[in-house]
């Protein structure tokens, strides 16, 4: 577990796709996706775990997951969620934008090439 | 879920399935909150410690429900738009299967639509262009017309001035009037370029196209100066003359042209589109206008001829009564300043009138008719409509029970109903813009005697809008009508009996057959109507004219001054009539200046020694010899003229029936004079020598002033009457067969005597009988066609009814025949069903009748608005087309198989 100050700011936008690479794995609940970031991430990001919710609600409203009722593992009443095929491409376009950006921003940071006003 | 197109559309209607959004929400919070504390205790946290951490770790909750809150609302909001157009375009995919499954009944309906909608449309468009459009001038409504009175002959304004007083009238500009023209008609024989032709046109002051607003296309119009006594000739072409004679040639401004012989000047040529004067003076359409002069000849007239038409544009802020009490305040000043013409015991009085309403006010109220009776066709189309989309309604009553079960509202109900019916009147608008564009077009082109000349009459943005607005609500009314009659329909009522002869069936039933009695009412109001004005035409027919018009050719012939001076003409034109006389096969020959049907000079004249209220009024007709016996008009006391009424003889008159009647009573007039003018005139006594028949002055079924005529040759002592009236006259000759058939002898025997002369207005006084009706005969065949659309209509309605009526009733006539009814039976009854419906519909058009149809009494001839046997004939036209029409299905139903109609669930 990570103290608070080597947490990382989220970028706006980002959770979407975090969540979307989640639900990629298997239908969960909004604990299931809060527990995998967590675990993936060292808990790094540590995400404000409600804004959750709201994220979850709008990709159901935007067709990119569906949700039902079930039974969690210890038998109690959870929201399933369930990446669908739109949800999919939707993560592939996310996440692949998501890589070109985040080369860019290292390539940047670990040029050594020097600028011609230095 | 995501919304899904292939839901059927009252899915989202069914609210119970809805979820709870807010419930949801805590219980997956919980859900997060119960996982976390649970996870915490097992990485050793104590029960409280284990949920504080939970919940920070969880956040702002506040924030994310109201975050959830916001996304729900959104996504509501969308979705309810979305589902309003998506409902609309399946309704209207709907709409437009049902419409294809259902050719018949689209096709029934869009032809109802398109009748309705295009006969309307196109009757609007010539009322429009007639009484409501502003006239096509500018800024119109201040124009007015100034007419002049004598009260001492007639109580009536004259609508026309003696044409020297425009020049007193005219001081009123700038004060009273911005400005004002006066024009009055004048012949010319064109020559030059091609065959010689006489045109009818306008002498018009030099300011008449300023009052008007109008400007010549080509060159210029008249300036001040140009109607000054000894300037050069000049003339202003109409755009139909100038595209006619001339080719459109555009280099004609400058050039000179042959008017009556004489070099004149074209100074412009008019715009396409500028038809003057309008229909509603009795003028045609001018094709040329010359400057009007006031020449001492002209000036003469003052007081004696009322033939000019003035026409001024209001100054600012001015009334038309303001204007009529200057104009009265000057006429009133006139026997004062004019007292060699204008006797001190006459006053003269004078009135502004409205252009508008002086031009219309003899076609106002037939349009108006017109436009109520065309109304009816429209109404019943739409009941017709509204009768099959109600048909239509019955046998999809168990669709429209289940949507409104499922939750569908009465509104949502509606707007389908909105859609289907928009989607049979796009259709039928743009038909009716068809039928109407080529209506309109006939109209104008049936229309008596130019009445909508110079009007223009088509389909403009005034009519699109009204066809818009006619087509709404047409479509709101008919698709309107079933949604609401379906309105009381019990649910379960109908899921369990599928409306089927039951009580629900039957209140569509009963819908239906009060819809279709109000056709036949509307139909029977429009037929009485309809048969009024037929009455009305074949007792105008039947009126004897007093003479006889059978095989009598007329025409006109002008003898111009530069080929005949004042002198000659008198000799000419008897040489003339003496020629035609002697043409083989022909019976007899005469000339007049005025012709019965065209109207004589209206002269005051004063019977000798009868002391009277008023000066009278006459028709006068002044013609050669041989006129009575050629016209066919009996003598019925006295003599006709004959040789000894020439410039040396006595003077002398021959007056009619009705002038004897009116003046002598039952005392002889043969040897009592009268004179021309008031009895103060210096003009000499004229004695009577005969009495004859009445012919009718203007039309077959206008009552004629009483007529008198005077000898040409004793008129023709006064040359400048000759110059002014007699150089044009009508001639008639009477051949033995169809007067048609004379035509080219008569030219080559003109063009004997002079290949100048000019042969006009060739045709036959039966044809010009049959015009003087010509208005009456179009309002009829309107009517008329109106009245039998509106049966043909109200008859479909009807068959369908009863169609329908018999298929419901299907296993009933089954078991009746099975039982032992015979075919005739079932015809009988079917039959019964019809006609009660027609005869409910007949007492109510009968009524509406009796209100109604006296609205067109003067349209009316010898024949009252209530007339019984009218009545009982229409009445009796539309029962027994509603019996043919309930007769159709009451046959088919006869043939009905009992065993097939009875084992039929």
């Amino acid at each position: 577990m990570a103290t608070d100050t080597e947490t990382v700011e989220l970028l706006q936008g980002t959770l979407d796709v975090l969540v979307l690479k989640a639900l990629s794995w298997g239908p969960t609940h909004g604990y299931g996706v809060a527990r995998w970031l967590q675990d993936v991430t060292d808990d790094a990001l540590r995400i404000e775990e409600g804004s959750l919710y709201p994220a979850l609600h709008r990709l159901e409203k935007r067709g990119f997951v569906e949700a039902s009722w079930g039974l969690s593992e210890n038998n109690r009443k959870a929201k399933y969620y369930r990446i669908t095929v739109r949800g999919r491409q939707q993560l592939r376009q996310e996440a692949s934008s998501w890589s070109a950006f985040a080369a860019a921003v290292a390539k940047v940071l670990t040029s050594t090439k020097r600028p011609a006003w230095a | 879920m995501p919304p899904q197109r292939q839901n059927p559309s009252w899915f989202r209607y069914v609210a119970f399935w809805r979820s709870d959004p807010r419930g949801e929400l805590e219980q997956e919070l919980s859900f997060h909150i119960e996982a976390r504390v649970h996870e915490y205790i097992a990485s050793g946290l104590d029960p409280a410690a284990a949920r504080a951490r939970a919940v920070e770790r969880l956040g702002n909750l506040a924030r994310v429900r109201d975050d959830c809150q916001r996304i729900e609302d959104q996504y509501a909001r969308r979705r309810s738009m979305s589902d309003a157009l998506s409902g609309a375009a399946a309704d209207f995919r709907h709409a437009l299967r049902q419409l294809a499954r259902q050719r018949a009944f689209a096709a029934a309906a869009i032809a109802c639509l398109v009748l309705g909608i295009g006969v309307n449309t196109a009757i609007f468009s010539v009322v429009d262009a007639v009484l409501f459009r502003p006239l096509p001038f500018r800024d119109p409504g201040r124009l007015v017309m100034v007419g002049e009175g004598i009260p001492a002959i007639t109580d009536a304004n004259f609508g026309t001035i003696s044409t020297p007083d425009f020049g007193d009238f005219a001081t009123l500009d700038g004060r009273v009037f911005a400005s004002a023209g006066v024009f009055d008609r004048i012949s010319f024989t064109l020559t030059g370029g091609g065959e010689a032709e006489r045109l009818s046109g306008l002498e018009v002051s030099s300011g008449l196209f300023r009052v008007l607003g109008e400007a010549p296309a080509l060159g210029r119009a008249f300036q001040d100066g140009d109607d000054a006594p000894g300037s050069p000739d000049a003339v202003v072409l109409s755009d139909a003359l100038w595209r006619r004679r001339f080719g459109a040639d555009r280099s004609i401004v400058g050039r000179t042209i042959a008017l009556d012989g004489k070099p004149t000047t074209v100074l412009g040529v008019m715009p396409r589109d500028f038809t003057f004067p309008l229909p509603g003076l009795g003028l045609e359409p001018a094709a040329f206008f010359v400057p009007l002069r006031m020449t001492p000849y002209v000036m003469q007239g003052r007081g004696n001829s009322f033939n000019a038409y003035m026409v001024a544009r209001l100054a600012p802020g001015v009334s038309v009564d303001n204007a009529t009490a200057a104009v009265g305040t000057i006429a009133a000043r006139l026997p004062s300043l004019y007292p060699n013409v204008y006797s001190p015991k006459f006053r003269i009085t004078a009135a502004a009138l409205p252009l508008r309403a002086h031009l219309v006010s003899d076609v106002r109220q037939p349009l108006i008719v017109l436009l109520g009776a065309v109304a009816f066709v429209l109404l019943i189309a739409c009941i017709n409509v509204a009768g099959l989309l109600l048909a239509r309604a019955a046998a999809r009553t168990r669709e429209l029970a289940v949507r409104r079960a499922l939750g569908a509202s009465r509104g949502r109900l509606a707007a389908q109903y909105l859609i289907e019916g928009a989607v049979l009147a796009v259709p039928g608008a743009l038909g009716a813009l068809v039928l109407a564009h080529w209506c309109a077009s006939a109209l104008s082109r049936l229309a008596p005697d130019g009445m909508l000349a110079g009007y223009r009459i088509g389909l403009d943005a005034r009519v699109l809008i009204f066809t818009l607005g006619v087509t709404g609500l047409v479509v709101a009314v008919f698709s309107l009508v079933p949604a609401l009659s379906g309105r009381s329909l019990g649910l379960s009522n109908t899921l369990r009996d599928e409306g089927r002869g039951t009580s629900a069936g039957r209140s569509r039933q009963r819908a239906r057959r009060v819809l279709v009695a109000s056709e036949i009412a509307l139909a029977l109001v429009l037929t009485t109507g309809a048969g009024l004005l037929a009455r009305s035409f074949a007792n105008v027919l039947e009126i004897d004219p007093g003479f006889a018009p059978e095989h009598l050719l007329s025409f006109r012939v002008a003898f111009p001054s530069y080929r005949y001076s004042d002198a000659r003409v008198p000799g000419a034109e008897q040489a003339l009539i003496e020629s035609l006389a002697h043409m083989p096969g022909v019976r007899g020959a005469t000339a007049a200046v005025n012709l019965p049907m065209l109207g004589g000079w209206q002269i005051a004249v004063s019977p000798e020694g009868i002391v009277l209220p008023k000066v009278p009024l006459a028709a006068n007709f002044v013609v050669f010899s041989n006129y009575f016996r050629t016209m066919g008009i009996s003598v019925v006391e006295g003599r006709a003229f004959d040789a000894r009424d020439d410039a040396k003889g006595a003077s002398v008159a021959i007056i009619d029936e009705r002038f004897a009647r009116q003046f002598y009573g039952n005392a002889n007039p043969i040897g009592r004079r009268l004179k021309w003018g008031a009895p103060e005139s210096t003009d000499p006594w004229k004695t009577i020598v005969g009495v004859v028949r009445t012919v009718p002055e203007h039309a077959l079924d206008k009552q004629s002033l009483p007529e008198v005529y005077f000898p040409a040759r004793q008129l023709a002592v006064d040359t400048t009457l000759v110059d002014a009236e007699l150089r044009e006259l009508a001639f008639v000759v009477r051949g033995p067969g169809d007067p048609e058939a004379l035509t080219s002898r008569v030219r080559n025997d003109v063009h004997t005597i002079d290949p100048q002369l000019v042969v006009t207005r060739v045709q036959s006084v039966e044809s010009l009988v049959s015009q003087s009706v010509g208005s009456r005969r179009f309002d009829l065949l309107l009517i008329a066609a109106f009245a039998i659309l509106a049966l043909l209509l109200a008859a479909v309605g009807l068959s369908g009814l009863v169609a329908y009526s018999v298929v419901q009733r299907q296993r009933e006539i089954g078991v009746r025949l099975a039982i032992g009814a015979t075919a005739n039976g079932i015809v009988g009854l079917v039959l019964r069903d019809g006609l009660g419906t027609a005869v409910w519909g007949s007492a109510l058009g009968l009524a509406g009748a009796f209100a109604l149809t006296r609205v067109m009494r003067t349209l009316l001839f010898g024949v009252g608005a209530l007339d019984a046997a009218t009545f009982v004939a229409t009445t009796a036209i539309l029962i027994a087309v509603a019996t043919f029409a309930s007769w159709l299905p009451a046959r088919r139903a006869a043939r009905i198989d009992p065993m097939t109609a009875i084992r039929e669930e």
